[in-house]
């Protein structure tokens, strides 16, 4: 298990946000974690990031373990170690996720140097990485604006590769997509699974997406998991009420909502 | 065959932008001058030993002519070398001051506007006690404590100047802060130094030099009047606002005393303030050039 997450209680002030008994990770795995917008989806991503505290949130008990090694208040110097280097994160705007004012190809070094690679270890992981994703290699010659949103994200998700991280939390990374590129980005992620064996948590609210991409899937409600299961299972046949609610929302082509 | 590049198109633009915008031009052309002035005022000035403690009895209080353009003062000095020279000491404190302005006023605002909460609170509240008093009154209040000379009065006027970067730098760096590449630096564990320096810092600058530059016709005004109230530079220093005030009594016979380095403490107030105009039109994306 590459990733465990036991009794996780996140707090905002006095309101408890997120209250996980058991969620696990095993390497080689797309975990889904759907539900709607402030179901704490994105609070739990940010837990196993250690960044709860920026958004002004709090552990205030619970285990997380990443490689067998306690991620939960740790100092933040050594979770600076863990950061893109075993667990790497995307986001859902992938475009303002590079600092403007940088070249794509500076962006990579500096983060592999960051991560202990020399210069040229950090050249050449750039540049196997991109090719794992398929991009060109001039590609790191590009500033952000000069980027589509399509290719932001696989170059979001070439770094995690660069990085070797062995977790890929991926926040909505197709939500800010259209569709073509959607189906792209999703085949990425599953090759990265068969090839690299990378454990990916997958959070989205677009269950047609989740059903297609994840093995397992965790329905979030109010910070609470309300059914999990193999994603097949859990999205055909729900036993949770609120999950065949969300399942009903879904609009299908050829049918109106009444 | 390689396309141009978005950096030589952006220069590009930028000097069209200068072209289209006379009023930066003008103010360019005027503060590059004075610049000018400055660096070379030891070639160009005809009398450069009038600068420092130079009298010449037989000169006094000459009427502008071939030998002396703008006059001479009471002491006989020429007072178009002084004008030239002034250029060098007003240059120099205004350096000094948004120099020092911009160094303690700017890392204070990033960390306040970064960081928020209970840090953003201790710094915005020091800031308020500053600005509660007018510049020019705290600038008075800090030079006369601190006594008269040159350095005091940059330290003086920096004291007075120094809050407002760190608000603008703090809005400025509250606002990248929510910005997502820097929660994706997080996520990629960049530490908290290098993300104020390398990503907050920079991508907070450019109001910030804009207002550096409109400032600086401010604090060449707030100079003078310091030396002006006899609380800045000292004779000899050929400082434009002192000149001034030494001329003030001969000003309804010899109105050469006051009139050229008030003319000087005007053009360049002025040159500052289109220059810091035009840099915004520049600068700001949003705002569409009309002309």
């Amino acid at each position: 298990m590459i990733l465990e997450i036991r009794n996780l209680a996140i707090n905002f002030g006095a309101r408890c946000v997120v209250d996980i008994e058991a969620l696990d990770l095993r390497t080689g795995e797309i975990l889904g974690l759907a539900g709607e917008s402030g179901s704490g989806k994105t609070m739990t991503a940010l837990a196993i990031m250690g960044l709860t505290a920026t958004s002004g949130a709090r552990i205030s008990s619970g285990s997380i373990t990443v490689d067998d090694r306690e991620l939960v208040h740790q100092r933040d110097t050594d979770l600076r170690r863990i950061r893109g280097s075993q667990i790497a994160m995307i986001f859902q705007a992938p475009v303002s996720s590079f600092n403007p004012l940088f070249k794509v190809g500076y962006i990579f070094i500096r983060s592999l140097r960051l991560h202990g690679a020399s210069r040229s270890e950090a050249r050449a992981h750039a540049r196997e990485a991109l090719e794992e994703v398929m991009l060109p290699y001039d590609m790191l010659e590009r500033r952000p604006y000069e980027l589509s949103g399509g290719q932001a994200q696989r170059l979001a998700i070439a770094l995690a590769v660069a990085l070797r991280s062995q977790v890929l939390l991926a926040d909505e990374p197709t939500s800010a997509l259209d569709v073509s590129v959607q189906g792209e980005i999703l085949d990425l992620i599953r090759r990265l699974r068969d090839r690299d064996g990378m454990a990916v948590l997958f959070i989205s609210h677009d269950l047609a997406v989740v059903a297609e991409l994840c093995d397992q899937v965790a329905v979030m409600r109010a910070g609470r998991i309300v059914e999990f299961g193999a994603s097949s299972q859990v999205l055909h046949s729900p036993t949770n009420d609120y999950t065949r609610q969300l399942v009903d929302s879904v609009p299908k082509l050829g049918t109106r909502a009444g | 065959m390689k396309a141009p590049s978005l950096a030589d198109t952006r220069t590009r633009t930028a000097v069209i932008a200068v072209r289209r915008n006379p009023l930066l031009s003008a103010g360019a052309v005027i503060a590059l001058a004075l610049v000018a002035a400055a660096v070379l005022a030891p070639l160009v000035a005809p009398y450069p030993q009038d600068a420092g403690t130079a009298m010449h009895a037989g000169a006094i209080l000459l009427a502008p002519s071939w030998n002396h353009p703008f006059g001479t003062d009471m002491f006989g000095r020429d007072i178009f070398t002084r004008v030239l020279y002034g250029a060098r000491v007003s240059l120099g404190i205004t350096g000094l001051v948004l120099a020092i302005s911009v160094a303690i006023g700017v890392p204070l605002g990033i960390v306040a506007g970064y960081f928020g909460g209970f840090i953003d609170n201790v710094i915005m509240r020091v800031t308020d006690v500053f600005l509660a008093f007018p510049a020019l009154l705290l600038a008075l209040a800090f030079a006369t404590v601190l006594g008269a000379s040159t350095r005091n009065a940059v330290l003086a006027i920096a004291i007075a100047w120094w809050p407002w970067y760190a608000r603008l730098a703090r809005g400025q760096a509250a606002s990248v802060a929510g910005r997502g590449f820097i929660e994706a630096c997080r996520a990629l564990g960049v530490g908290r130094v290098r993300m104020l320096w390398r990503h907050v810092l920079p991508n907070s600058l450019t109001p910030l030099i804009v207002s550096v530059s409109l400032d600086a016709g401010g604090v060449i005004l707030t100079a003078a009047a310091l030396s002006f109230l006899g609380l800045g530079a000292q004779d000899p220093t050929p400082e434009w606002g002192l000149m001034v005030s030494q001329g003030q009594s001969f000003f309804t016979t010899q109105w050469w005393l006051v009139t050229f380095p008030g003319l000087a403490i005007m053009l360049t107030a002025m040159a500052f303030n289109l220059a810091g105009d035009g840099l915004r039109e520049i600068l700001d994306p949003r705002r569409v050039v009309t002309r």
